[in-house]
């Protein structure tokens, strides 16, 4: 997005680029946002997502950037200051443009212990009282919401002004760059797979004309070379790090996992070999059986996001710890698709789809066919 | 009186900048706005 020509050209975001929690989640946000930065983004706001790992981390994290952050209606409850600047006025040629930010007033977030309590105040009534102040010095007012698709076009309807908005917090994908209420507007999926753009022409201060597409950051779009080295760097580096960890630790999981078998658990195909040497014969030349191999290709072995479906029973009774820990329940197993050894006899203990896409997900499978999957696991007569 | 003398000098400078700020102003502008939202998560695919 950076690397684009174009005279006057902003990048931005709505909120929501934090994980959600745990050591992975918070490496993982920030490199996020080094990423955004390195990307040329100039201005967000935040969503309540973003304050996953506290209040300090996420004003630090941006501190590191050139990367604008704005919300004009969370303010510390006890002095009513603004937690972020509520808005930034950018120049763009002869025109002016004024970025603000609002977030929901139902988002919740977890106050952590020492974090001074933060409030949010309407945000119909913020905007209506800071889009005349924004007028005077901006020719166009860019809104960065984080209210959702409902809220968001009811403030569009109460609170005349805005020009532009881009819509964020779960609000689906709409494909076109569209004016409702003469709000321009954008909602661009999600997970920064779509790149809402819009054009503007102003003359004399005004918005004369708008066009705009969206983006699909599908293959056809080549992959930047060095944020891909990035990328790949802060994999590979993540998962050693956690390599690592579970090497340190892999005696005293152990036990925890032999402590948390007590009840229902899972045993390991082993065991379910006993009595289906057949079924387990075909299984062993199957994708499941090897599905730990692929993350060990890729350098993901240790990745806490990517195991839950390489093995079985992740963070479960009986089930996976780490390689060290618990070897022997690498690769999706019998248990994976049938449930607990332990539970055996219950019925309805055959897999139909809704077990599948726990795993094959859209982002993970695309072409994912339950049909045309289950042709290629068949291991049974 | 030396500035009486270059008056005209001074009423054409006054002139050509009131006209290059008006032009200026009138000047159709082009301006990208490019957006993304609910980032989180979109890195690096397992394998």
């Amino acid at each position: 997005m950076g690397s684009l020509k174009f005279p006057n050209h902003f990048v931005v975001d709505a909120g929501d680029y934090f994980g959600l929690a745990g050591e992975q989640d918070s490496l993982k946000s920030g490199f996020m946002v080094e990423a955004m930065d390195r990307l040329g983004y100039d201005v967000v706001t935040i969503g309540e997502r973003d304050f996953n790992f506290g209040q300090q981390y996420l004003l630090d994290t941006f501190k590191k950037t050139k990367i604008d952050m704005v919300c004009a209606n969370i303010v510390y409850a006890d002095t009513k200051k603004p937690f972020l600047k509520p808005y930034v006025i950018r120049k763009a040629g002869n025109a002016r443009i004024a970025f603000f930010g609002l977030m929901g007033p139902q988002l919740k977030w977890r106050t952590r212990p020492g974090e001074r309590t933060l409030e949010i105040l309407d945000a119909v009534e913020t905007a209506k009282k800071l889009i005349p102040e924004m007028r005077k010095k901006a020719d166009v007012i860019v809104l960065l919401s984080h209210l959702g698709l409902t809220d968001g076009q009811k403030l569009t309807l109460e609170a005349p002004g805005i020009d532009v908005m881009v819509f964020g917090h779960m609000v689906g994908l709409s494909k076109q760059v569209v004016s409702t209420q003469n709000v321009i507007n954008v909602r661009g999926g999600e997970r920064g797979q779509y790149i809402p753009q819009i054009h503007l022409v102003v003359v004399d201060g005004k918005i004369d004309s708008f066009d705009g597409d969206v983006v699909t950051l599908d293959d056809k779009i080549p992959a930047d070379e060095v944020m891909g080295r990035l990328v790949d760097t802060f994999s590979d580096d993540l998962n050693r790090k956690f390599a690592q960890k579970n090497a340190d630790a892999a005696g005293q999981a152990a036990a925890t996992t032999q402590a948390n078998a007590a009840g229902d658990h899972f045993l390991g195909e082993k065991n379910c070999r006993r009595c289906h040497e057949s079924e387990y014969q075909m299984y062993t030349k199957q994708a499941h059986a090897h599905a730990f191999a692929t993350l060990e290709n890729n350098q993901r072995d240790a990745t806490p996001e990517c195991l839950p479906c390489h093995v079985v029973g992740m963070n479960q009774p009986g089930g996976f710890i780490s390689k060290p820990s618990t070897p022997e329940l690498v690769n999706v197993q019998c248990e994976n698709c049938h449930g607990m050894g332990t539970k055996h006899p219950e019925p309805g203990s055959i897999a139909g789809p809704d077990v599948c896409i726990t795993c094959h997900t859209h982002d993970q499978s695309p072409n994912f066919n339950y049909d045309e999957a289950v042709a290629k696991i068949v291991h049974w007569e | 009186m030396g500035l009486y003398r270059y008056r005209y000098l001074l009423f054409l400078f006054v002139a050509l900048g009131l006209a290059a700020s008006l032009q200026g102003k009138s000047a159709p502008t082009d301006i990208l706005i490019q957006s993304t939202t609910d980032s989180y998560g979109e890195l690096a695919p397992c394998g």
